[in-house]
């Protein structure tokens, strides 16, 4: 019951208003990026003929730390915009998932790794919309310290201090790039509780924008 | 003087001292005897018996015996640490368990013992611990053993090397099992003894050991002599012969006996892996794809608006499937198997060794009991050998050996082929090629073309006898030795 309300009041962003976001150049840029940072990947890992294929650890990697750098990127960036379009780049993120797991679907089945495939299909999933929820919160945090400009340092930052706590913790709590390589629940339930904290915020109907569009002009 | 101490008299006194003992063996029978006794159940209880007689040779496969009485199900555990200082323990497990019930439950097996540092074993029923104990780096002998089953086994000190390990045991502890046979290196019988059963004899030779019969033997020992033929007799991998019953006669025997190698046998047989990883899709290949894919999926974003989005998302998800079929190996695990039967006479000792190779890091298993053939951890577990692996990796695991009739053997004058497969690139060490060898078919012996072996048999080659016989079988190497004096007719 408690789900049947929760999608009630859940706003799915348009597909048109997601293929336009899709389309506008930043959203583009950063997407090529990433699809020709895995070919780089594949280009450099794939092995010779004989040889052991290893391609999949520094692709899964690399695909996830890179995702999630760009959902925290935008989320920092778009933290003042209305919710719709918000709700819209998050979507468009997802797409950004499906458009490069062909990636690590192939280099998956080449390698063999002891990992499940479903955890390796499931953890962008959830950790993209994870980072975008820590992006706009990181954004709104800079916004009332009067620190945006730091925005550049400060994602990239953000993510190696997660990455350094996961190592001073000896857990894969945050870190997206340890955690493709092993299933781990922690992981899983921090990063789903961050992401469907985020989902629910951005994708509530009715409500009025995280940020006013005042807060937006300024 | 008259004493005021009342003396005592010698009866009273013998008296006193006799209620005295009579109270202490009351007392002692009272605490010490449920004592003595647990001790003597414990001691009975269980059994664990490893090596021919306690004998453990290491580096070969011995034979393991334990027994239970009253028991319920038990669990025996070992655990033989074969590294060394430089590499670190290198821990060997075994385990099998143990039906037990009431009355006496014996569990018979073989078990190969590497060169140890340290060999520990328990046996536990429950939270019960039945038996324990623990052998050191001391215990740890490769020497093969010459066994005596004589009366008076020192008479025959004499025949034998000054290092040689010799050890006297009971017939009865002989088991009609080739395995355990493979730390032997002779049995001497001189008929003084209880008569072990022929079939030991018959698998101790089989299994490569010498077994010499000295003297002549009692008529209760008569099954015995027929082993050996007209005087000696090759049987597997091993022979049976007589031999005068003095020492001198003994030593020659023994000097003039050379078993084949099968340690290096089997390295020959596994120098070719089977197993190869599988060869995979090129990178051009790859990243052909994988670019056209970049960049269909973008121009269709750019210029195609819903319909170019819908088209890159029919791609995303055909990609994979496209990409899965073209580029995952078929198996995780690759298998393959090597196998040599070494034939003497009737009976063939064969040796098996399995090739596995992993692709995602795990437990291989190979079904039966087994050892890697080079150094490094393993686990038995109830019949069953497993070894964990890292990604892409392989082992060879030399099964153990086992007793089979021969496929290939000499007969006469001929060579003949009594398995069920046809056997091809027949050679005989010395006279050349031979005919191939129809299933039941034989061929007089000839001269023919030298040389031209296929690989394996190339490598096998000189580890063997001249006058012996090696073919191909479609999944195995069949070797028949020649008979004892060079090939029948005399011309080696």
């Amino acid at each position: 019951m408690t789900g049947l309300r929760l999608a009630r009041r859940v706003a799915l962003p348009p597909p048109g208003l997601v293929a336009e976001r899709l389309r506008q150049t930043d959203m583009l840029q950063i997407l090529a990026l990433v699809l020709a940072a895995l070919l780089f990947v594949l280009a450099v890992a794939w092995p010779g003929p004989g040889e052991p294929n290893e391609t999949w650890f520094p692709l899964a990697q690399t695909r996830l730390t890179l995702l999630a750098l760009t959902a925290l990127g935008f989320g920092a960036a778009e933290w003042s915009r209305a919710r719709p379009q918000l709700g819209a780049t998050v979507a468009a993120l997802m797409l950004f998932v499906v458009l490069s797991a062909p990636f690590d679907v192939a280099s998956y089945a080449a390698s063999y790794p002891a990992v499940p495939l479903w955890w390796t299909t499931l953890l962008p999933f959830v950790d993209t919309p994870a980072y975008f929820g820590v992006g706009v919160l990181l954004g709104r945090v800079a916004h009332a310290l009067r620190v945006s400009a730091l925005l550049p340092l400060l994602v990239p930052g953000l993510l190696v201090a997660g990455i350094a706590l996961d190592v001073r913790l000896g857990v894969a709590l945050v870190d997206p790039l340890t955690a493709p390589l092993t299933v781990s629940g922690a992981h899983l339930a921090v990063m789903g509780a961050i992401a469907l904290t985020t989902l629910t915020l951005l994708l509530r109907r009715g409500r009025a924008p995280l940020a006013s569009e005042t807060e937006a002009a300024a | 003087m008259v004493s005021l101490v009342p003396t005592r008299r010698p009866g009273r006194v013998a008296r006193r001292a006799a209620r005295r003992t009579a109270a202490a063996c009351l007392v002692w029978l009272l605490f010490a005897t449920p004592w003595a006794t647990a001790q003597v159940d414990a001691t009975t209880r269980a059994a664990v018996e490893f090596g021919l007689g306690g004998h453990l040779v290491a580096g070969a496969w011995n034979p393991l015996r334990v027994t239970v009485r009253d028991v319920g199900p038990s669990v025996l555990e070992l655990r033989i640490d074969e590294g060394s200082l430089l590499t670190g323990p290198r821990l060997v497990r075994y385990r099998a368990s143990l039906p037990g019930g009431s009355g006496v439950t014996v569990f018979d097996d073989d078990l190969y013992v590497p060169t140890f540092r340290n060999l520990s074993w328990t046996l536990t029923s429950g939270a019960t611990v039945l038996a324990s104990a623990s052998l050191g780096v001391g215990d740890s002998d490769a020497r093969p053993l010459e066994v005596l089953l004589s009366s008076a086994p020192g008479n025959w000190r004499a025949a034998y090397a000054a290092d040689a390990r010799l050890v006297d045991i009971a017939a009865s502890d002989l088991p009609a099992r080739v395995a355990a046979y493979d730390g032997v290196a002779s049995i001497l019988l001189d008929g003084s003894a209880a008569a072990p059963r022929p079939e030991a004899i018959a698998a101790a030779a089989a299994g490569g050991a010498q077994v010499l019969l000295a003297g002549a033997l009692p008529a209760s020992q008569a099954g015995l002599g027929s082993l050996a033929g007209d005087g000696r007799r090759r049987l597997g991998a091993g022979e049976v012969a007589r031999v005068a019953a003095d020492s001198a006669a003994v030593r020659a025997a023994r000097e003039g006996w050379r078993a084949p190698e099968r340690v290096a046998l089997i390295q020959a047989l596994a120098a070719d892996p089977l197993l190869a990883a599988p060869p995979g899709v090129g990178q051009p290949v790859v990243l052909s794809m994988a670019a056209a894919f970049v960049l269909i999926v973008l121009l269709g974003l750019r210029f195609g608006r819903a319909p170019g989005l819908a088209a890159a998302l029919v791609l995303a998800a055909l990609v994979p499937l496209a990409g899965w079929r073209l580029l995952r190996p078929p198996e995780p695990v690759l298998s393959g198997s090597h196998s040599v039967q070494l034939g003497g006479g009737a009976l063939a000792l064969t040796l098996d060794v399995e090739d596995r190779l992993t692709l995602p890091a795990g437990i291989v298993t190979v079904p039966t009991a087994g050892h890697p053939l080079t150094s490094r951890p393993y686990d038995v577990r109830d019949g069953v050998t497993e070894i964990a692996l890292s990604r892409w990796h392989g082992v060879s695991v030399v099964l153990r050996p086992v007793l089979e009739p021969a496929e290939l053997r000499f007969e006469g004058e001929r060579l003949r082929n009594d398995g069920r497969e046809a056997l091809t690139d027949v050679v005989v060490l010395g006279l050349g090629r031979q005919p191939d060898l129809a299933p039941g078919a034989s061929e007089a012996l000839r001269r023919g073309e030298e040389g031209g072996l296929p690989p394996l048999l190339a490598r096998l080659a000189p580890l063997l006898p001249p006058g012996t016989a090696l073919a191909s079988g479609p999944s195995t190497v069949v070797i028949a030795l020649p008979p004892v004096v060079g090939v029948a007719g005399g011309e080696l």
